[in-house]
């Protein structure tokens, strides 16, 4: 009887430490399991929020060159991307950035960002150039990788190509004379050809050899027109180079008053002509609040004009802000006004007649300059 | 064999508390790990705070809507220009869209004024974006926990004699040059 019961009590005891055990067992696996989710929540919102300090820094120190330390996030694919809806205009646009395969991720409803759909590396660079159209509208920010190479041929001797030189120090970036120059990929994450005299980069023509069959999205190349103003997006499909802009080239709306075209050089780390678009295209947006501004300014400075009194009533001044039949700012800005709510409605393709505006615009301000009339901008 | 169940009894006995005693610590550290991550959160959260008043000030002081700009040269840094300010305000009155639709996607809840110290004192609101919460009977009450404000000294340019200003010390007076401060207050 007593050796029943014992046995009662040894069957009892095991039965109750496998049932403490599991509980135990599993009470930790679950706090493993939350402390694994809420570490990953954790780094990616750490993540966009150092990355969002980090572009928000970048964009407003202007021509400023950054290298940014990103070895932190080794091994994690960062991602850029800006959609355009059907239409092509404004306000469907989705633009995101993020880490690849997480949730970690933060949308750019306005900010203009040229960079490669992924990039990899442990430098980051953010180059910032402000967009003038002829008053600045806004920084526009470049954004690569020193894992990511740019190799420029063609345009020897030309002050594009003199100027990108000058500027891109410390990019991985080589200036070629000849594409056998070129060496394979390797551990580059990303390889763009930026070609300036349409030597290398036409549809259908050979990849050189080094870099052909480098994997989907690995190699693209971005074709200048002569003449600066425009561009064509190149990928490189096996051994063939493959145009993407399939609708024509993608005109670069710039004054062409400035050294460094912000739009000109975005072009050349946009991914391509979508991404390119999307991107101007918010640039365009802020550009017409902007002009709604000085919409505004204007008529204050036409009532300071108007007032008596030394250098305030000038004719030539009020000639050129408003009496001047055709040519003069408060018709300038109006129709500049129009035009880019077309754009901003219809799409990149409709923003065009913006650029005559804006020169329009500079030579104006220009003439109440040399005038000593009170400036617009 | 009353004696053999009176050892078990105890058997099981140390072993209830042994384990009550486990659960015990167990709750104890789940406590004081919570309450530590709870402190570590709102430090966090105060960093994130302080972190975007620095980012929204200096978002605001490159603005190109108010930024003392000079022809094709660069802008005046540190400098507003009052010209732009009237203007921002008059253009975000009659959109109020622009604010919801386009601003706040740039500074998010935050206020943002710019106050003369000299020659006048004066204060011009550029952004008004509060966290509220709205009551059943339909009245606002503030919504936000935290507050960060931010001062930064600038300077402010005037070209046009005050016009578009509904302050009579500005009429007729040419105020180049004044000097004051802009206040980004913002929110969480």
């Amino acid at each position: 009887m007593a050796n029943k019961r014992g046995q009662l009590t040894l069957s009892f005891n095991w039965i109750f430490v496998l049932i403490a055990g599991t509980m135990i067992l599993l009470f930790f696996v679950g706090i493993i399991m939350k402390q694994k989710t809420v570490s990953e929540q954790k780094l990616n919102f750490d993540v966009v929020t150092v990355m969002d300090s980090i572009l928000t820094g970048s964009t407003v120190s202007e021509q400023t060159i950054n290298f940014v330390d990103i070895s932190g996030l080794s091994g994690f694919e960062l991602f850029f991307d800006c959609e355009l809806d059907d239409g092509g205009g404004y306000e469907d646009i989705f633009a995101q950035y993020g880490i690849t395969g997480t949730t970690a991720s933060s949308e750019l409803p306005m900010q203009v960002l040229f960079a490669p759909k992924t990039m990899e590396g442990n430098e980051m660079i953010t180059w910032s150039l402000p967009y003038k159209m002829p008053f600045k509208v806004m920084d526009l920010l470049m954004v690569t990788s020193t894992s990511i190479k740019y190799y420029v041929i063609g345009g020897k001797g030309s002050d594009f190509r003199h100027d990108l030189e000058n500027a891109t120090s410390g990019f991985t970036i080589e200036f070629i004379s000849d594409i056998s120059e070129i060496s394979a990929v390797g551990n580059l994450f990303h390889v763009r050809v930026i070609d300036l005299d349409g030597s290398t980069l036409v549809d259908g023509a050979g990849v050189p050899e080094e870099l052909a069959n480098a994997g989907v999205g690995v190699v693209t190349g971005v074709l200048v027109g002569s003449t600066l103003g425009q561009v064509d997006y190149f990928t490189a499909s096996g051994d063939k180079w493959n145009r993407l802009t399939g609708a024509g080239s993608v005109p670069i709306i710039a004054t062409g008053l400035f050294e460094k075209e912000a739009s000109l050089y975005g072009a050349l780390f946009a991914a391509d002509d979508e991404v390119y678009k999307c991107n101007m295209m918010k640039a365009f947006k802020r550009y017409s609040i902007l002009v709604e501004i000085y919409q505004n300014k204007l008529d204050s400075l036409s009532a300071y004009h108007a007032l008596d009194g030394p250098g305030a009533s000038k004719t030539s001044c009020k000639g050129f802000l408003s009496d001047t039949t055709g040519n003069n700012m408060e018709d300038t800005l109006s129709s500049l006004s129009g035009e880019l709510s077309t754009c901003i409605e219809h799409g990149y393709d409709d923003c065009l007649q913006v650029e005559p505006l804006a020169n329009q615009l500079h030579e104006l301000n220009a003439n109440l300059r040399a005038d000593t009339c009170e400036r617009l901008y | 064999m009353k004696k053999m169940n009176k050892k078990a009894q105890m058997q099981m006995l140390e072993t209830i508390g042994v384990i009550f005693i486990f659960f015990v610590l167990i709750l104890f550290g789940s406590i004081f790990y919570f309450k530590f991550q709870e402190i570590s959160f709102q430090n966090k959260q105060e960093e994130l705070l302080a972190q975007s008043a620095m980012d929204t000030t200096l978002v605001t002081l490159f603005l190109p809507e108010i930024q003392c700009s000079r022809g094709d040269s660069e802008a005046e840094d540190n400098c507003i220009d009052l010209g732009k300010v009237r203007a921002l305000q008059q253009v975000l009155k009659e959109n109020p869209k622009y604010l919801t639709d386009y601003y706040f996607n740039l500074f998010s809840y935050a206020n943002i004024s710019v106050t003369m110290v000299h020659p006048v004192e004066h204060s011009w609101t550029i952004y008004e974006f509060e966290k509220v919460g709205v009551y059943d009977n339909g009245s606002e009450y503030s919504a936000w926990d935290r507050k960060e404000a931010t001062y930064f000294v600038v300077t402010l340019r005037d070209e046009l004699k005050g016009i578009g200003e509904n302050n009579e010390e500005f009429y007729n007076k040419e105020i180049v040059y004044g000097f004051g401060y802009l206040t980004v207050e913002v929110f969480s």
